[in-house]
């Protein structure tokens, strides 16, 4: 490995040292930041955008988006907590997660088969399952009637780890080894670095795209009923900003929304990230539109780290592809045929 | 010029004779289905609710479709030029509106007026250099400035709101001529000033071109980068009047005032059948592509369906409105 290529996986994985330098100069400059009620309340921030977080992930590996997240939180979130009067409060958890499966399928259906663009679809069922939450409740929140069932939701477990930061960690467990170590997650790279090699290779991109989107959505499902059992209360209003942080928190992961990079772990350390802003900065009692202009200045600037480094990694490769190529002429000495075939028979 | 938006109808695709029939009304429905769509649906609805199509109902569409129509023309530049979306349309109306009104008392209306517009422009600019010139994706690039954007707003009113003291102008907005409300007249301006930019500039022509294939555009010489630059400046600009018309007829700005305009006019823009890709539609289109939101809408309401509820007809309409689209170029090409 020579220093170009060890820098440049130093910035595939810069989340790992963004997120330490982050805890660091927290430790440093804000007072009370090394506690173990710290811990917690990242961790718990985490949680609930981490599910998120995680399911986006998968569809955004498959190079396709999900904007319908937050609305898919509201509808779940309702279910688990509307429904408890009727069938009981474990069986309306289940309902409440199966009802995000239920948005991951339309959406799955609308772009893996009906061919429509990914953010567009996204778009279509958030405007459309936000009004449906809305409309069955008539824009009310919804209080549960078993508080007792909800408590589970926060009681610790482990240490500071309760139910709902366990069910973060298994997931994203599950995830990356889903996507390390599965035919499924190793063609969802391959559909994201390039969905036609992808389909030339044989894979069914479809069929992929389409589970991503339902992991996607049950992912958003778990979130919600999580969140929702928490505050023994559905909501139908979802915070409009819920959508812009996990998918903030994502990108600044390394997972490219091109498509093709990024993993659970790394989503992870982004979610923890943001979360372990957020709660500095509260410490620290900066107000809360300072804490947006800071993360949105950190998103921006990962990003123009990531291009400047991708056109560095990319100028090496093209060198090291004209070294080859010249290397194969001067073997076969041959010329490169002109024109190219395809342009030679469209031409009349 | 490309596409079937501006050229004549061709029948020959390398060489090949396509089925003419087929390829006529494809063509003619890619090119004035969108118009037809509209008709079709005041028809339905005057069939719907006999109130529809009173002087009255009428004016109250186009007065409310007149904020979202201007954000959204300019939103179609930077659709047109390949640029995607610009997430930032609802943080640039708030930080346009609340810089306006805060200047206002110190510099006067006109000037504070230009002075938002200049923000809106601004950060469009920067927009659109990250874009250009960094080839990041404009999602999350508009995503990143609307969360930095919205905290600068927020800032300088500490998360409260700013009123409007200038009565004058107020009045003005909220002023008819011939009983069409003000609003209406300057979204016009807006579109067809949008409409000549686009068809009998060059600049227009690059925009198009540079969306229909950037690198080709850039090999015959054109000022790709700027041209991307210059569209996302326009939703900017755009953007930044929109909120501060917004903000005159309701008498003050806060920072969640342009929440969920984004979505809003990228409906509108799709709806009127602009490519999510780039290089094919118009600023006309889009007009439409807003009437015809404004126009289920009205009808829903009409029919007493709950404003909340409306959301998964404009979910649907999106839906069809792609589908659709993509059904006719297919048949075209």
């Amino acid at each position: 490995m020579n220093t170009r290529s060890i820098a440049l996986r130093a910035v595939e994985y810069r989340i790992y040292f963004v997120l330490l330098a982050a805890i660091l100069i927290l430790a440093m400059v804000a007072p009370g930041f090394v506690a173990g009620s710290t811990l917690t309340s990242v961790l718990q921030g985490a949680a609930f955008n981490g599910l998120m977080g995680l399911g986006l992930t998968v569809v955004l590996i498959a190079g396709q988006l999900d904007l319908s997240l937050g609305s898919t939180v509201a509808l779940s979130g309702m279910a688990a907590i509307g429904l408890q009067p009727f069938i009981g409060a474990p069986l309306a958890a289940v309902v409440g997660v199966s009802a995000g499966s239920l948005v991951g399928i339309l959406n799955g259906v609308l772009v893996a088969f009906g061919r429509i663009n990914g953010m567009i679809a996204t778009l279509a069922t958030m405007l459309g399952i936000r009004a449906l939450a809305l409309t069955i409740t008539g824009s009310r929140p919804v209080v549960g009637v078993d508080l007792n069932f909800g408590l589970i939701v926060d009681q610790p477990i482990l240490g500071p780890i309760t139910l709902r930061i366990a069910a973060f960690l298994m997931l994203a467990i599950v995830v990356q080894y889903v996507l390390l170590n599965t035919n499924f997650g190793r063609n969802l790279y391959a559909i994201g670095g390039n969905v036609e090699a992808a389909r030339l290779s044989g894979i069914r991109s479809d069929r992929h795209i389409f589970l991503a989107y339902v992991v996607s959505g049950t992912a958003s499902g778990l979130a919600g009923t999580i969140l929702a059992l928490s505050l023994n209360t559905g909501s139908p209003n979802v915070d409009a900003n819920t959508i812009i942080i996990v998918l903030a928190a994502v990108v600044v992961s390394g997972t490219s929304l091109a498509g093709g990079t990024g993993d659970a772990m790394r989503t992870v350390a982004g979610i923890l990230l943001i979360s372990t802003l957020v709660v500095g900065m509260n410490i620290m009692d900066v107000p809360s539109y300072y804490q947006s202009v800071s993360i949105g200045t950190i998103l921006i600037a990962v990003i123009l780290l990531d291009r400047v480094s991708l056109s560095y990694g990319m100028r090496s490769a093209r060198l090291a592809s004209a070294r080859a190529m010249r290397h194969a002429a001067r073997v076969s000495s041959l010329e490169p045929k002109d024109p190219p075939a395809h342009e030679a028979s469209s031409a009349g | 010029m490309t596409g079937s938006d501006s050229g004549g109808i061709s029948f020959r695709r390398n060489g090949r004779l396509r089925s003419p029939s087929l390829a006529t009304i494809g063509a003619l429905a890619g090119r004035w289905g969108i118009a037809l769509v509209l008709l079709g649906l005041m028809l339905l609805a005057t069939l719907l609710s006999p109130s529809f199509l009173s002087t009255g109902n009428l004016l109250n569409i186009v007065r409310s479709v007149a904020f979202v129509g201007i954000a959204a023309a300019g939103l179609t530049y930077v659709l047109l030029v390949g640029g995607l979306m610009d997430l930032t349309i609802p943080s640039v109306m708030a930080l346009a509106a609340i810089v306006c009104l805060w200047s206002q008392p110190t510099i006067g209306t006109p000037a504070a007026v230009a002075l938002g517009i200049a923000c809106g422009a601004g950060v469009g600019s920067v927009n659109g250099v990250i874009v250009a010139y960094f080839r990041a994706n404009p999602v999350i690039v508009t995503l990143g400035m609307s969360i930095v954007i919205g905290g600068l707003a927020s800032s300088i009113v500490l998360g409260n709101q700013i009123y409007n003291y200038d009565k004058g102008i107020g009045d003005f907005v909220e002023a008819s001529v011939f009983s069409i409300p003000t609003v209406v007249f300057i979204l016009l301006a807006f579109v067809g000033a949008g409409e000549l930019l686009l068809r009998r500039t060059t600049f227009g022509r690059w925009v198009i071109a540079t969306g229909a294939n950037a690198a080709a555009s850039r090999a015959s010489g054109l000022r790709v980068q700027r041209t991307q630059i210059a569209a996302f400046a326009i939703s900017g600009a755009t953007a930044a009047v929109a909120g501060i018309l917004l903000a005159f007829t309701v008498g003050y700005a806060r920072i969640s005032m342009g929440a969920g305009y984004e979505f809003d006019a990228l409906t509108a823009v799709v709806v009127g059948g602009t490519s999510l890709f780039g290089g094919s539609g118009s600023v006309s289109r889009t007009l439409v592509g807003v009437l015809i939101v404004g126009v289920v809408s009205n009808v829903l309401v009409l029919m007493s369906v709950q404003t909340v509820s409306q959301g998964m007809v404009k979910g649907a309409i999106i839906v069809a409105a792609v589908s659709i689209d993509m059904r006719t170029r297919r048949q075209v090409r």
